[in-house]
């Protein structure tokens, strides 16, 4: 009889997800948050922190079955399940990084690297000022600071 | 200066403006402040993660970022690095040097010697720089112009190492310098060795493998030099691939290996023992010619390399090997049986690959699976060769085409496809016949058929599979579970 991992989202949305035994063991689930009795029991139940809504973890079970059912294509993924829309905007690199942080909680691994992997992609190869209006980081080292650090980024370890 | 940084700073605020603008979306699933630089207040763990996954020069453009950001990079447990004509050396090392993370996962260090001012102590210092930080993961490209032996002595001796890929070369260039430790090599935690276009005598090779206890997968790429290998005292070694231009190993005694993948050379080396195969790979580049221009498929080199790989599940044969097999099937030379239970064959559906394929098929009496995939090179060679139709191959294996008659190219070099679905169906008919037990099937056509012609192969494929049961005067065909063809 294969077992079912009940997660309980709580937050303004609460639900409860249902993940076969399979599948979880399958993407590396949870396995730290298994007590011992695992065994014996046939439904087990786990709480998810507040932080990660049930929008996060829905999404992150679609991308199981999903994958699940078809051999993955990195960049299919990469593009329509993290980014559908062809401008990634603001609101779709924080559910990325939302993704990223709850599947490390989940213990996902493959998720957790397709995430870091898209992420890297936001910052490889792009001028600073770029990343900073993408990712709204605050500039506030000095101009000095500013100069010292650009000078050794440009031409340093390659152009 | 700073009046410019200034300008570019309310530049950077509208244009942040305007995308949240656009981001107020009628959903509401965040409710979270659009405004907030979400990044970085990751921890420096993840931000670690996500840099590791850029090169690093990349990555130092984010110590501009701001005050959080300005030593993430250095902390960052992964190098990777190019040393290329046009950049300083000295340079490089400055930067490293103000790199501090106490450990290494990963190194990457692509040096190319061209560059002037580029000394081997400028390698020594880098290689050193991994070896103190206990770095992982190793790969190292160096390309040197002339034979001198780059890598310090400390290189060989080297305990934390896990996974090394050495290249001293590219592919294409010959003359390709050697690894020859002068020294005892002691990588007592390696696991996966890669070794590329390097000069690998086998006394070197012995060395290596003595250092190497815990080696489980070793990678040979494009070496030259290497006459016998001999793993009988690897225990721990069960994956060993091999990749030539020409030049392969004549000999191979691996008793512990349990994949092997020989690609590319010229002649079928000796399998000495290899008795835990379970995978099997095997395919030449060429066909060599002898001195007296008689075309020389070393027939029963090829057989006795199949006898050795009797035992091996998952065999996977490649074109030029088939087309030798059929020579020596239509010669009538005895071959083994084979204990397969999956079979993979690079071929075409023409007539110079079928009887090798027949035989293949009669003898593996466990065979459940084959796949087939096609390969689009236009094989000159078998025309000059003496692979001609002959009356026997259609009375006994049915009508195929002849190469030329599937392709034709004309002058101005277009490759027009004349392969016929019907070729394919009386190739299915053929494995079919030749095999008790072959349940799935699987073609790679690669774009061997035109549109129509696929199509019309995929209106015959549920004659051939169980669900339609088609009994033909009485006698129920053989029907496979699983046909599967990809376009």
């Amino acid at each position: 009889m294969s077992k079912i991992i009940v997660l309980k989202c709580v937050g303004h949305n609460p639900k409860d997800f249902e993940l076969d035994e399979a599948v979880a063991v399958q993407f590396g689930c949870i396995k730290d948050l298994f007590h011992s009795d695992f065994d014996a029991e046939s439904k087990i139940v786990v709480d998810v922190p507040m932080k990660f809504n049930s929008y996060i973890i829905g999404r992150i079970l679609e991308f199981c079955s999903s994958r699940a059912s078809f051999s993955s294509d990195r960049a299919y993924w990469e593009q329509d399940f993290f980014h559908p829309c062809r401008e990634p905007n603001q609101r779709k690199r924080k559910e990325l990084i939302a993704i990223m942080e709850a599947s490390e909680y989940l213990g996902m691994e493959s998720l957790v690297e397709l995430t870091t992997q898209s992420l890297a992609n936001y910052l490889k190869g792009k001028n600073p000022l770029t990343i900073r209006s993408l990712w709204k980081v605050e500039g506030d080292l000095t101009a000095e600071e500013e100069a010292k650090a650009l000078a050794m980024g440009v031409a340093k370890l390659g152009h | 200066m700073r009046s410019e940084i200034k300008k570019m700073g309310t530049r950077v605020e509208s244009e942040s403006e305007r995308i949240s603008a656009a981001v107020r979306s009628p959903s509401q699933r965040f409710r979270s402040n659009e405004g907030s630089d979400f990044i970085s207040s990751l921890p420096d763990a993840i931000l670690h993660h996500i840099l590791s996954n850029i090169p690093t020069e990349h990555a130092i453009r984010t110590s501009v970022l701001s005050k959080r950001w300005k030593h993430v990079w250095r902390e960052t447990p992964c190098l990777s690095f190019h040393c290329r004509t046009s950049d300083h050396p000295d340079s490089i090392s400055k930067t490293l040097a103000t790199f501090t993370a106490p450990k290494i996962t990963s190194f990457h260090a692509d040096v190319t010697f061209n560059n002037s001012s580029l000394t081997p102590s400028h390698v020594h210092s880098w290689i050193e720089l991994a070896a103190s930080r206990n770095a992982e993961i190793m790969s190292i490209i160096i390309i040197i112009v002339s034979d001198d032996n780059v890598l310090p002595d400390f290189f060989f001796t080297n305990s934390s190492v896990k996974q090394l890929r050495l290249a001293l070369g590219r592919r294409g260039n010959y003359n390709y310098c050697n690894v020859i430790p002068k020294c005892t090599v002691l990588w007592t935690s390696l696991r996966s060795l890669s070794l590329e276009c390097c000069g690998l005598p086998d006394e070197s090779l012995a060395n290596i493998l003595s250092g190497c206890p815990m080696l489980e997968s070793l990678v040979l790429i494009f070496c030259q030099h290497i006459h016998h290998i001999d793993l009988s005292k690897s225990m721990k070694l069960t994956r060993l691939e091999i990749t030539g231009h020409y030049y392969g190993p004549a000999k191979i005694v691996a008793p512990h290996i349990r994949f092997l993948k020989l690609i590319g050379s010229l002649d079928p080396c000796v399998l000495v023992d290899v008795s835990s195969l379970t995978d099997a790979r095997f395919s030449l580049s060429y066909v060599r010619r002898t001195t007296t221009g008689e075309d020389d498929f070393h027939q029963d080199k090829l057989l006795k390399m199949l006898e050795q790989l009797q035992h091996v599940e998952n065999l996977t044969i490649g074109r030029i090997v088939l087309q030798a097999l059929s020579v020596a099937e239509l010669r009538g030379l005895p071959f083994p049986q084979l204990q397969a239970k999956s079979l993979t064959v690079v071929m075409m559906v023409v007539r110079s690959f079928i009887p090798a394929l027949a035989r293949l098929l009669q003898n593996s009496p466990g065979l459940q699976k084959i796949t087939v995939t096609t390969d689009q090179e236009l094989d000159r060679h078998l025309r000059t060769q003496g692979l001609n139709p002959d009356r026997c191959w259609r009375l006994k294996y049915g009508d195929f085409p002849t190469t030329e008659q599937t392709y034709s190219s004309s002058s101005s070099g277009v490759v027009s496809k004349l392969a016929k679905s019907k070729d394919v169906v009386s190739f299915i008919k053929l494995v079919l016949q030749n095999s008790k037990a072959v349940e799935t099937m699987v073609l790679r056509l690669d774009g061997y058929l035109d549109a129509t012609e696929y199509q019309k192969l995929l209106r015959m494929v549920p004659t051939f599979t169980r669900n339609k049961n088609v009994r033909t005067r009485g006698q129920a065909k053989r029907l496979l579970n699983v046909l599967k063809i990809i376009p």
